[in-house]
């Protein structure tokens, strides 16, 4: 198989996972005994108004026939009204999944920048001091609850050093002063490439705290998997190899054991980025991050079932698509890997 | 001849879960230029544990005494920057498995012209040069082995690979751990044959360990033979084959099999001891068939019985209490 046959064939089964995870939730979210109706109406309903809201949202019609309209909708892009705000999810998803995915990546860039040295000097000096720390950390890291371990970092570095702020995205008296122009959502990017410095300095302030936080359960995670594989692979023949030939220590380490060792890590940290949106949930609510997690907890609390199978379906081919990029960069990395 | 590498009363003890195991006790060597050297002995005798000592390549458990003087100089008392300049340069190493002795993530190029670049101070273009002509001369496709994975090559050309890779430097000691023992027996010809050529033509000296006593006869100028940590034997190939002296040697020689004379091999008796707690005197002495009191008091002393031709017994001399 070739590799862009490989990437094709993998894109057609994530089509079906989705399509799974939607039939599923979909079904689902209709047995949760609620009347959407008289909820998309808001308070004191008129019977009339109600009756009107049921024709406008389908909910007449049979429920094969309500699933087929939802997915042919899905398919133009429309995921339906939310019933709470009363925009379309698809708008409404937009701007919370940039949010949210925005702080995913800087904490798993976090998580491996502090990860992947940590294990590696972890192993390299087994049952050291510094072991011994690490091997600490790792565990405080994936044992501390996030809601914690949030509130802490808010009252050291808010409270006490005030050196950052509260919570937030970006300060709405910079974003007045600086007006940001949108391109890809995310403010750190955007900021960056139009030049508003202003916003972009406010911004990195608002991500740090969050973003540290959402980032110490996948730092566990990476330091503990990269520690035990680089000691089985600094046992190897080829690393004695490495060694006889005069490499130097840290080529040996970061070149020539560390690939081998990071194979493994990588699905790891696949999995850890699937966690920290799990995570995110609970982050934005304690950092009021304007992100999927606070977005889906309010559909959740107000029976928005549009809402809620939007969330689904983003998580979802967010997940299915990490994974992808994860087995893709596997068979980049090992030329044993057979397509 | 001039002596490249003396090994003096080399000591290795490990220290291990099960306590301290005596794996070198006392072993005394002289390699000279341009020879090839065996040193043969039974699995666990300490053939490895000696060449390993050599790059100073053993594990941190390892406590390491004496002296190992390479070029006059010795390696014991380098330090770690040192040994690096040393290794694959002055002294390269090949060892017993090909398949797991090249890092399987990265080209052959990658591999050889990052140590031609480490030694030589070539630019890659050079180096890579280098790195062709050296395949060439181990008898391979150059080219296509460049770019290839170890994965993709055959056990004997990962093995031709890493003799490409030790001659890089033109080291003056070559040292071969078991280069054949896991080819097949038509291939280990061959690479045996490629490693004496190549020794005929860029001159350095080779220390071939090896258990296979068909090999040290094939290709060895001299040899030595280990028992247990100590060297029992040391003479020019022929000479061992002909006049063995140590009872060790003679028990080595009587169980390879002869399809011209049918006779029965004679196996010796008892097995190899444990390294934690070796016999006292001559470790040899429980298996011996010429024991006396002497040999469990006394460690004997390797002495030269007749010119060039080296033994630690008391049969040969060295008892004290006559």
């Amino acid at each position: 198989m070739k590799f862009r046959e490989y990437v094709a064939y993998r894109l057609v089964l994530a089509i079906f996972v989705i399509i799974g995870v939607v039939t599923l939730v979909f079904f689902v979210s209709r047995v949760i005994p609620s009347d959407p109706a008289a909820l998309y109406v808001g308070a004191h309903p008129t019977p009339e108004a109600i009756e009107k809201a049921r024709e406008q949202l389908h909910l007449n019609d049979p429920l094969i026939k309500q699933y087929a309209y939802y997915l042919w909708s899905l398919l133009h892009g429309d995921l339906g009204i939310s019933i709470r705000t009363h925009n379309p999810v698809a708008q409404d998803l937009k701007s919370a999944f940039t949010a949210t995915f925005e702080l995913i990546l800087v904490a798993e860039f976090i998580a491996i920048l502090i990860g992947i040295p940590l294990g590696v000097y972890s192993a390299v000096k087994k049952d050291s001091w510094l072991d011994n720390l690490s091997r600490l950390f790792a565990i405080s890291g994936v044992s501390l609850p996030a809601f914690w371990f949030g509130i802490v970092l808010q009252l050291i570095f808010f409270k006490h050093l005030q050196l950052l702020p509260l919570a937030g995205r970006v300060d709405t008296v910079v974003l007045l002063q600086h007006p940001l122009k949108v391109i890809t959502g995310f403010y750190l990017i955007d900021s960056l490439i139009t030049g508003n410095i202003p916003v972009f300095i406010d911004a990195l302030k608002h991500i740090i705290l969050p973003a540290i936080t959402l980032a110490m359960y996948p730092i566990g995670l990476i330091t503990r998997q990269v520690r035990s594989m680089m000691i089985e692979v600094l046992q190897e023949n080829y690393i004695r190899t490495a060694w006889a030939y005069g490499i130097p220590p840290r080529r040996i380490y970061f070149k020539y054991a560390l690939k081998n060792a990071i194979a493994p890590a990588l699905i790891t940290i696949g999995l850890s980025f699937a966690y920290t949106l799990v995570g995110a949930f609970l982050v934005e609510l304690i950092f009021n991050w304007p992100g999927l997690g606070r977005y889906a907890a309010y559909s959740i609390l107000s029976m928005d079932y549009p809402a809620v199978l939007g969330v689904t379906i983003v998580a979802a081919t967010a997940y299915v698509f990490i994974n992808l990029i994860v087995d893709i960069v596997q068979v980049y990395l090992d030329p044993r890997i057979k397509l | 001849m001039k002596e490249l590498l003396q090994i003096k009363d080399l000591y290795v003890n490990f220290r291990t879960l099960w306590g301290i195991a005596k794996v070198l006790n006392g072993v005394n060597l002289t390699i000279h230029k341009g020879e090839v050297f065996g040193l043969v002995g039974e699995t666990g005798c300490g053939k490895s544990v000696t060449a390993l000592s050599i790059l100073r390549l053993l594990p941190s458990n390892a406590e390491v005494s004496g002296k190992i003087l390479f070029k006059g100089e010795n390696l014991l008392e380098k330090s770690e920057e040192e040994m690096r300049k040393i290794r694959g340069k002055e002294i390269s190493i090949i060892f017993q498995d090909p398949m797991t002795s090249l890092n399987p993530l990265f080209k052959i190029k990658d591999q050889m012209i990052d140590v031609i670049m480490l030694h030589e101070g070539l630019e890659k273009e050079r180096a890579i040069e280098h790195a062709k002509k050296l395949l060439k001369a181990v008898g391979l496709p150059a080219d296509r082995v460049l770019n290839s994975y170890p994965h993709e090559l055959s056990g004997g050309m990962r093995q031709r690979v890493m003799i490409a890779m030790a001659l890089s430097s033109n080291p003056s000691l070559l040292i071969a751990d078991e280069p054949t023992t896991a080819l097949d027996v038509t291939i280990q010809k061959q690479i045996l044959e490629l490693i004496l050529d190549l020794k005929n033509q860029y001159n350095f000296s080779v220390l071939l360990i090896t258990h296979d006593l068909g090999v040290v006869a094939e290709v060895c100028d001299r040899v030595g033979v280990m028992y247990a940590g100590n060297i029992v034997e040391i003479a020019e190939t022929e000479e061992l084959f002909e006049n063995p002296l140590h009872p060790y040697t003679r028990g080595l020689l009587s169980v390879v099999p002869d399809p011209r004379q049918k006779k029965p091999l004679k196996p010796l008796r008892g097995s190899v001891p444990s390294l934690i707690n070796p016999p006292s005197g001559c470790r040899f002495h429980p298996r011996c068939d010429h024991m006396r009191d002497i040999c469990k008091k006394a460690k004997p002393e390797l002495i030269e019985y007749s010119p060039g031709h080296f033994v630690a017994c008391y049969l040969y001399g060295g008892d004290l209490d006559d």
